[in-house]
């Protein structure tokens, strides 16, 4: 197979690429030995290839994962946040609320009774330890003169 | 137990991995980013020339790849596919970045620390000298036409086959002759003085 010096400088890159068939390649190497031309043009294409090599490699870095990680939601995690949101969070808001609201009348149902129980007030401090809301232990001078003070004077208020 | 798991994951061909991604095992995610994060980000490098805006465009090729797993056909090889797409975001990024033309002294900088090959060198003279050959080559290969320089950055940097870039640039192998012959060309025009003292 000939070829010309034109279709030879064509394929010049894919010859020393060695991306040529076998035979396209051996009647490339039967013209290079012989053209001066194309032998120059072969060299300065390798001096071009050399000069791309001196560019450096970028440097690599062992957090890029750790960085994609913080950028990038994972779909894994999504799908267990967006069905605990979907189903479950409404479902236990819902039987908080409904708990919440049966306490609420149970308990004014028993409030209720609360007066028809206890009749007497000291009762009522009794029951439920109102006592130890006093400001003065019980039987001691203060709240025996407090007792006398209240007494004179809701008689004061009666004759009143 | 753990570490078996792991190496039988590292043992997977990338369809086993892609599935497992699409059924959102992040293990196998992580094995596939590991894989590919070295030649994605040196791949947007040669584009952008800057490290940071490299790690961000191949952060996104990464997602763009989790987020296409569910509809991803394993027709090309994922390397294709991941490639495809570094391509594109990369020449997205230039195409922003040109509406922007602000360039941060603070960044150029850093740039200069991060080359590698600096530390290397303890003359200041042959590193200023080598700095402004770097520069003359970077500005060569990014005054190419887009698909010439993508063709150059695919072949030179990436080491791939002219089938396989091809495939990532979608056209005929005769095509991808074609652009590197021409490429070549410019690259020759461009750096004319540069050729004539270097000697191989």
């Amino acid at each position: 197979m000939k070829m010309k010096c034109k279709e030879i400088q064509n394929k010049l890159c894919a010859y020393l690429d060695d991306e040529l068939t076998s035979d396209k390649k051996s009647a490339m190497n039967t013209h290079l030995k012989t053209c001066k031309i194309c032998w120059d043009m072969a060299e300065t294409y390798m001096k071009i290839d050399k000069l791309l090599t001196i560019l450096p490699e970028p440097p690599s870095n062992p957090y890029f994962y750790t960085r994609l990680r913080a950028k990038f939601p994972f779909r894994e995690r999504e799908e267990k946040i967006t069905w605990i949101e979907k189903i479950l969070l409404p479902i236990s808001t819902a039987v908080v609320v409904c708990l919440g609201i049966f306490i609420g009348i149970l308990v004014g149902k028993n409030g209720n009774g609360l007066s028809t129980q206890f009749s007497n007030e000291s009762e009522i401090d009794q029951t439920f330890y109102l006592e130890n809301f006093n400001d003065f232990p019980s039987s001691s001078f203060g709240e025996i003169y407090f007792e006398l003070i209240s007494q004179t004077e809701s008689q004061e208020g009666g004759i009143l | 137990m753990k570490k078996t798991q792991k190496n039988h994951l590292l043992e997977m061909n990338e369809a086993e991995l892609i599935i497992r991604v699409k059924n959102g095992d992040e293990k196998a995610f992580r094995i596939i980013v590991e894989r590919y994060q070295q030649s994605i980000i040196s791949l947007c490098f040669r584009y952008v020339s800057n490290i940071h805006d490299a790690e961000e465009i191949a952060q996104n090729v990464f997602i763009h790849l989790y987020r296409a797993a569910k509809s991803y056909e394993p027709r090309a090889k994922l390397s294709t596919f991941l490639y495809r797409i570094a391509v594109n975001l990369s020449l997205n990024w230039i195409r922003d970045q040109k509406r922007k033309r602000f360039i941060s002294w603070e960044v150029l900088k850093k740039e200069r620390g991060l080359d590698p090959i600096a530390h290397e060198y303890s003359n200041p003279d042959m590193l200023l000298e080598r700095k402004e050959k770097q520069n003359k080559i970077r500005n060569a290969v990014n005054s190419l036409p887009r698909n010439q320089r993508t063709a150059v950055i695919l072949h030179r940097f990436q080491g791939l086959s002219y089938g396989e870039i091809a495939e990532v640039m979608k056209c005929s192998v005769s095509a991808v002759e074609a652009r590197l012959y021409r490429a070549k060309q410019n690259l020759i025009k461009r750096l004319k003085p540069l050729l004539k003292t270097y000697n191989i």
